[in-house]
C-alpha cells in the first residue's frame, strides 16, 4: 500500500475541508467541491449524483440518477439537474480508480467518448463523485483512501446545506406569502377583501384615460346602509361587520365582469361600472339597471345569528365622461348623488345629474304606465288599408296604438322599444295577434269584409318564444277558418342566430294556411341564402326606399332589385309608405302591384276602417295613375 | 487579415505608431507589452513581434471587467456571453487570454470560465505588463491601450497549449496559514515576511529587505501542492506595509501552501515534456511555428544564461521553424491534454501558432 505523505496530502485535504465548510447552499457546495477535486487531481471533468438509494432497483445494469453537479464536460453540463441513465458499474460501489474503461464511460450517452479513466469517490451512502479523464492523471498518492475523511465531511455538509436550503425556501415562501398578503391589503379592504379606495381610484383613472380615446361613459354607483350608526349601536360591530361582508358578496354578484366593487370605508361601497355606451341616455339606463339589481339583491333579508334582518340602502349614480370630468369632481358628484338619494327618503336610487334623473324618472313612469296599459285596456288596433293595382282592397296591416289617459296617444316609436326592453312585448304581441284573429272571425259574417287579409307584426322576441307556435295553433283552433286570412309580418332579425329554427316554425304555421311577409325588407342583414330557403309569401319594401324612390336613384335601384328578386323567387311584393302619385307611378312601372300608405289611407280604428270599405270612402287613385 | 503584436516594455511608446499604421491600412490590431520578447533562441529588449492572422479571429479587449472577489462570476459572464456563438463543437478551439499581471483574481476567473465553457475550448494564456510590477497599460487594440484588462482571442482551429515548469517540490514545507486572493498574510502562523527573511538568511546568508526582495523572492516561490505532484508555483513579487507578500496569481482562500526553498529545476525534463505535449496536441511530431512564453520569474531564478540555454535547447528539441513570444508574468494552461486550466508561474507555455 502506498505510504501517505502528510506534507502532500494534508494541504489538499485542508483546503478541500475549508472549501466544503465555506458553503451553506447545496448547489455551490457540490460545484465548488467538484471544482477543487478536479483542480487537485488533474482530472478535467466530473459529476456528482446524490440519492442513489432512491434510484437503485434490483439487479438493474443501468440506474436512472439525477446529475446534481457537473464540471468540465460541456455536453454533460447541458444535462445538469436532469435524470440520466448511467451504468451501475460506474456509479455504485466503493472508492475506485480505474483505467481502460472506455466502454463503460462511453455509455454516458451525453458525453464525449474520450474518457478512459475514472476516479469514483462515494459520499457515504448519500451519493457519489465521479471524476473522468482521457488518460489517468499521474499520482503517487492513494486517491481512493486519502479523500475518505473529505467525503465524510462532504456528506454531512450536504445534509446541512439541504436543511438550510429547505429552511431558506420556506422562509422565502413565507415572506412571499406575507408580501402577497401585504400587497393585497395595500389595495384591498381587510374585512370584505374588496378593492379599497386606492385601488378604486386607480381603476377610475385608468377608465378615464381609456375613455378619453373612445368616448365611452362610465358610472360610479355609490351606496351606503341607511341608519348604519343606529344599527351598530343596536346590533354591535360584529353583527354589522357580517352585514358588510354579506353586502360585499351580493354586490359582486350584481356587476358585470370587469366592473369594480370597492369598499370606500365604513358602510360606504362604490361600484365602478365601466365601460358604458357612448350615448349618455343609454349609459344612464344601463347604470340604472345595475343599480336596480343591487337594490333588489340588498333588499333580501340578512341572516344574523339565526334572525332575519332587513337593511335599506341609499344608492347614488354619477355618470362620468372621461374627457369632461376630473377625479375630484367625480368623487364629489358620487358623494352628492348618494346624499340626494338619502334626502329623497332613503332606500332609493338617485342620479347626480338632475337632467339625467329627470330622463330616468320619465322613463320609469312610462315603463310603469306601459305595464298597466294592457289590463287597463289602453291599447287599440288601427288598420291601414292595403290594395292592389286593380283597385281591389286586399286587406290591412294591423297597427298598435296606445292611448294613455293623461299622456294621450303615445308614439309606437317610444313605447314599442321600451316594451321590448322590459319584456312586455310578448304579452302585448299575444294580445295583438288574438285581437286580429277575433276581428277576422267577426268579419266572416260580413260579405264585403270576409275576404280581407290582416297583416300582423310579430316582434323577433315574440317569435323566438318557445311556445309561439303553440299559441298561434291554439288561436287557429279558437278562431276557425281564418288562418288563410292571417299574414304574419316578421323582420329579417328573426333569422339572426336562429335561422333554422325560424324556418321550421314558419313551415309549421304555413301548413295551417297562415301567410308570412318580411317587413322592412332591405334594411336588415339577412343572408340571401336563407331568404331563398324561408317559406315566405311576400316581401314588404321598406318605406324609406319608397320615400326616396323619386329623388334618389340608388333607392330606385334597390326597389327594382327587390322587385326583381321577389319575382325570381316567386314572392309577392308590397310597398309600404306610399304617399305620392309619383312614387306610385314608379312602383307600378317597376312591377310592384300591391301598396300601403297614406296615399290610400292613413291607419284608422276598426269602425272607420269598416266604413271605408263598406261605404267606399277611401281614395284609390290607381286607375287614374294607370290611365 | 489581422495582426497580433507583442512589444518589449522598452518599446511601449511604439504602440501608438503601430495603431496609426494599422488603422490607416484598416488592419485589425491586438497586442500586449511584455518585459522582453522571446524570438528564436533569444530574449529581446527591442523590436516588435508581429503575428499575422489570415482571417480575423474572435478578439475582444475588455477594459472594465468587475474584478472584486464577489464579481468574478460577472466578469466570466461578460467574457463568455458572445463567445458561445463563435464555437463549433466539431472544430477544436483555444481560448487564448492575455491579461494584465496586476489583476488579483485570475485563478477565480479561470474557475468561472471553466464552469461555463468546460471542455468546449482549450485554455491558454499569459500575463503581460512591466517586470517592475508597477501598473502599466499593457494591452491594446487598434484604438486603445488599457491597464487591468483582458484580451480574449479565440484561436480556431487550434489544439491548445502545453505548459511545464519542472520545479522539484521539496518535502520540508511550511504552511502558509493565511491568504487573501494573491496576498499571503501569514506563513506558519507568523507574518509572512518575517519567515521569509529567516529563510533567505539561512539559505544565502543575506538579510533581505524591500530593495532586494524581488531578487531573492524568485528563489523562494510558493508551491500549491497537487495530487499529481505537479505543484503550482507562486512567485512573490511585492511586500505591503503589513509585511504580507503579493504573488503573481491568486492562491486559494486560506490555502495551505508549501514554501519552495531554491527549487531545483530539471530543464531537460521540462523541455521534453513540452515537446511531447506539443506532439500529443497536434497528433504530429512535425515542427511548426511556435508561440513560446517564458516566465520572467523563472529566468530570474535560473539566471539569464541558464534561461537562454533553455530557449536554445527548446528550439533544437522541437525543430520549430520559428519561435516567438514574450517574457511572461504568469501563465495559463495545463500539463496534459484536456487538463483543468491552471494559472501558473515559473513555466514555459507553448503552442502552435497556426
Amino acid at each position: 500500500m502506498t505510504q501517505l505523505n502528510r506534507d502532500e496530502v494534508i494541504p489538499i485535504l485542508y483546503e478541500l475541508a475549508l472549501t466544503i465548510g465555506g458553503e451553506i447552499s447545496l448547489e455551490p457546495l457540490l460545484t465548488r467541491t467538484l471544482q477543487r477535486l478536479l483542480y487537485y487531481t488533474s482530472f478535467p471533468a466530473g459529476f456528482i449524483c446524490l440519492d442513489l438509494a432512491d434510484a437503485e432497483t434490483a439487479d438493474a445494469e443501468f440506474l436512472s440518477v439525477k446529475l446534481d453537479a457537473v464540471v468540465g464536460d460541456y455536453k454533460l453540463l447541458k444535462h445538469s439537474g436532469q435524470k440520466l441513465v448511467l451504468p451501475r458499474a460506474l456509479i455504485m460501489g466503493g472508492a475506485a480508480r480505474e483505467e481502460d474503461q472506455k466502454t463503460l464511460l462511453s455509455s454516458i450517452s451525453a458525453s464525449h467518448s474520450q474518457y478512459q479513466a475514472f476516479l469514483r469517490l462515494p459520499i457515504g451512502k448519500l451519493g457519489v463523485v465521479i471524476l473522468m479523464a482521457p488518460r489517468m492523471p499521474q499520482t503517487m498518492l492513494p486517491l481512493t483512501r486519502m479523500f475518505e475523511p473529505i467525503m465524510a465531511h462532504l456528506e454531512r455538509a450536504i445534509l446541512l446545506c439541504r436543511h438550510y436550503d429547505r429552511r431558506t425556501s420556506e422562509l422565502i415562501a413565507d415572506r412571499q406569502q406575507e408580501k402577497i398578503r401585504a400587497d393585497f391589503l395595500a389595495l384591498h379592504d381587510g374585512l370584505t377583501n374588496l378593492p379599497n379606495r386606492e385601488l378604486l381610484l386607480d381603476r377610475i383613472q385608468q377608465a378615464m384615460a381609456t375613455g378619453t380615446h373612445n368616448g365611452q361613459f362610465g358610472a360610479l354607483v355609490t351606496l351606503n346602509i341607511d341608519h348604519f350608526k343606529q344599527l351598530n349601536d343596536s346590533y354591535g360591530y360584529e353583527a354589522c361587520d357580517r352585514i358588510l361582508i354579506e353586502t360585499a358578496r351580493r354586490l359582486e354578484g350584481c356587476v358585470r365582469q370587469g366592473d369594480t366593487v370597492a369598499r370606500f370605508g365604513g358602510d360606504e361601497f362604490m361600484l365602478l361600472i365601466w365601460p358604458l355606451p357612448t350615448s349618455q341616455r343609454v349609459a344612464a339606463i344601463q347604470a340604472e339597471q345595475i343599480a336596480l339589481k343591487v337594490q333588489q339583491e340588498l333588499s333580501l333579508p340578512f341572516q344574523l345569528a339565526g334572525r332575519s334582518f332587513s337593511a335599506s340602502f341609499s344608492i347614488g349614480i354619477s355618470l362620468f365622461h372621461a374627457q369632461l370630468d376630473s377625479l375630484e369632481s367625480l368623487l364629489k358628484n358620487a358623494e352628492t348623488s348618494v346624499q340626494q338619494a338619502k334626502s329623497a327618503g332613503r332606500n332609493t336610487i338617485r342620479f347626480f345629474d338632475p337632467d339625467i334623473q329627470a330622463v330616468i324618472m320619465k322613463r320609469l313612469e312610462l315603463e310603469n304606465d306601459l305595464l298597466h296599459a294592457l289590463p287597463r285596456r289602453e291599447f287599440q288596433l288601427y288598420y291601414q288599408l292595403q290594395a292592389d293595382d286593380q283597385r281591389r282592397v286586399t286587406g290591412a296591416e294591423v297597427l298598435l296604438r296606445w292611448s294613455q289617459p293623461w299622456r294621450g296617444m303615445v308614439s309606437p316609436m317610444v313605447f314599442i322599444p321600451l316594451a321590448e326592453e322590459i319584456g312586455a312585448i310578448v304579452e302585448i304581441g299575444d294580445w295583438v295577434l288574438a285581437t286580429a284573429c277575433e276581428q277576422l272571425q267577426a268579419w266572416q259574417q260580413h260579405p264585403q269584409l270576409r275576404t280581407l287579409q290582416l297583416a300582423v307584426n310579430v316582434s323577433a322576441v315574440q317569435f323566438q318564444q318557445a311556445d309561439f307556435v303553440d299559441k298561434v295553433c291554439k288561436l287557429m283552433t279558437t278562431y276557425a277558418d281564418i288562418a288563410h286570412l292571417l299574414k304574419v309580418e316578421l323582420t329579417e332579425s328573426v333569422m339572426l342566430n336562429t335561422a333554422e329554427e325560424a324556418i321550421q316554425k314558419i313551415q309549421v304555421l304555413k301548413n295551417l294556411g297562415i301567410q308570412f311577409s318580411i317587413d322592412d325588407f332591405g334594411t336588415g342583414y339577412s343572408s340571401l341564402a336563407y331568404l331563398k330557403r324561408l317559406p315566405i309569401d311576400q316581401l314588404k319594401i321598406d318605406q324609406s326606399f319608397v320615400h326616396d324612390i323619386v329623388d334618389d336613384p340608388s333607392a330606385a335601384v334597390i326597389v327594382q332589385t327587390i322587385i326583381g328578386m321577389a319575382q325570381n323567387l316567386g314572392l309577392e311584393v308590397i310597398a309600404e309608405g306610399l304617399e305620392t302619385d309619383a312614387q306610385l307611378a314608379l312602383l307600378t312601372q317597376y312591377g310592384c302591384h300591391a301598396y300601403q300608405g297614406y296615399l290610400l289611407s292613413k291607419p284608422v280604428p276598426v269602425a272607420e276602417f269598416e266604413a271605408l270599405i263598406t261605404q267606399c270612402k277611401f281614395s284609390l287613385p290607381l286607375e287614374r295613375t294607370l290611365r | 487579415m489581422a495582426v497580433l503584436a507583442m512589444l518589449p516594455e522598452a518599446e511601449k511608446a511604439e504602440v501608438t505608431t503601430l495603431q496609426v499604421l494599422c488603422r490607416s491600412r484598416q488592419i485589425p490590431l491586438f497586442g500586449a507589452i511584455f518585459p522582453q520578447l522571446v524570438f528564436g533562441a533569444e530574449f529581446r529588449c527591442s523590436g516588435v513581434c508581429l503575428l499575422r492572422f489570415d482571417s480575423m479571429p474572435y478578439a475582444v479587449l475588455h477594459d472594465s471587467l468587475p474584478w472584486h472577489p464577489g464579481n468574478v462570476a460577472d466578469a466570466a459572464d461578460i467574457i463568455t456571453t458572445d463567445l458561445g456563438s463563435y464555437l463549433d463543437d466539431d472544430i477544436p478551439a483555444t481560448l487564448f487570454l492575455m491579461l494584465d499581471a496586476m489583476l488579483p483574481n485570475i485563478s477565480s476567473l479561470l474557475d468561472e470560465l471553466y464552469l461555463r465553457l468546460a471542455n468546449r475550448v482549450h485554455y491558454a494564456g499569459v500575463n503581460a505588463g512591466s517586470e517592475s510590477f508597477q501598473p502599466m497599460p499593457c494591452l491594446f487594440d487598434s484604438h486603445n491601450i488599457v491597464g487591468n484588462g483582458v484580451l480574449v482571442l479565440l484561436l480556431k482551429p487550434h489544439q491548445g497549449a502545453i505548459l511545464e515548469h519542472g520545479y522539484q517540490v521539496q518535502e520540508n514545507a511550511l504552511p502558509a496559514t493565511s491568504t487573501d486572493a494573491n496576498r499571503i498574510i501569514q506563513i506558519d502562523w507568523r507574518p509572512a515576511f518575517e519567515v521569509y527573511q529567516e529563510l533567505v538568511y539561512k539559505q544565502f546568508g543575506v538579510a533581505i529587505d524591500r530593495d532586494n526582495f524581488y531578487r531573492y523572492a524568485v528563489h523562494f516561490p510558493f508551491g500549491i501542492v497537487r495530487a499529481n505532484h505537479n505543484a503550482l508555483v507562486r512567485i512573490p513579487v511585492m511586500l505591503d506595509d503589513d509585511n504580507a507578500l503579493f504573488c503573481i496569481g491568486e492562491v486559494p482562500a486560506h490555502a495551505m501552501l508549501t514554501l519552495l526553498e531554491a527549487p531545483r529545476v530539471d530543464s531537460l525534463s521540462t523541455l521534453e515534456t513540452l515537446q511531447q505535449g506539443l506532439a500529443d496536441l497536434r497528433g504530429d511530431p512535425a515542427a511548426k511555428q511556435l508561440l513560446l512564453f517564458y516566465c520572467a520569474g523563472r529566468r530570474q531564478h535560473l539566471g539569464d544564461e541558464a534561461a537562454a540555454e533553455e530557449l536554445r535547447a527548446f528550439g533544437q528539441l522541437t525543430q520549430a521553424s520559428a519561435v516567438a513570444g514574450g517574457l511572461a508574468l504568469g501563465e495559463i494552461g495545463g500539463s496534459t491534454l484536456w487538463g483543468y486550466p491552471l494559472f501558473q508561474n515559473a513555466t514555459l507555455v507553448t503552442a502552435d501558432w497556426t
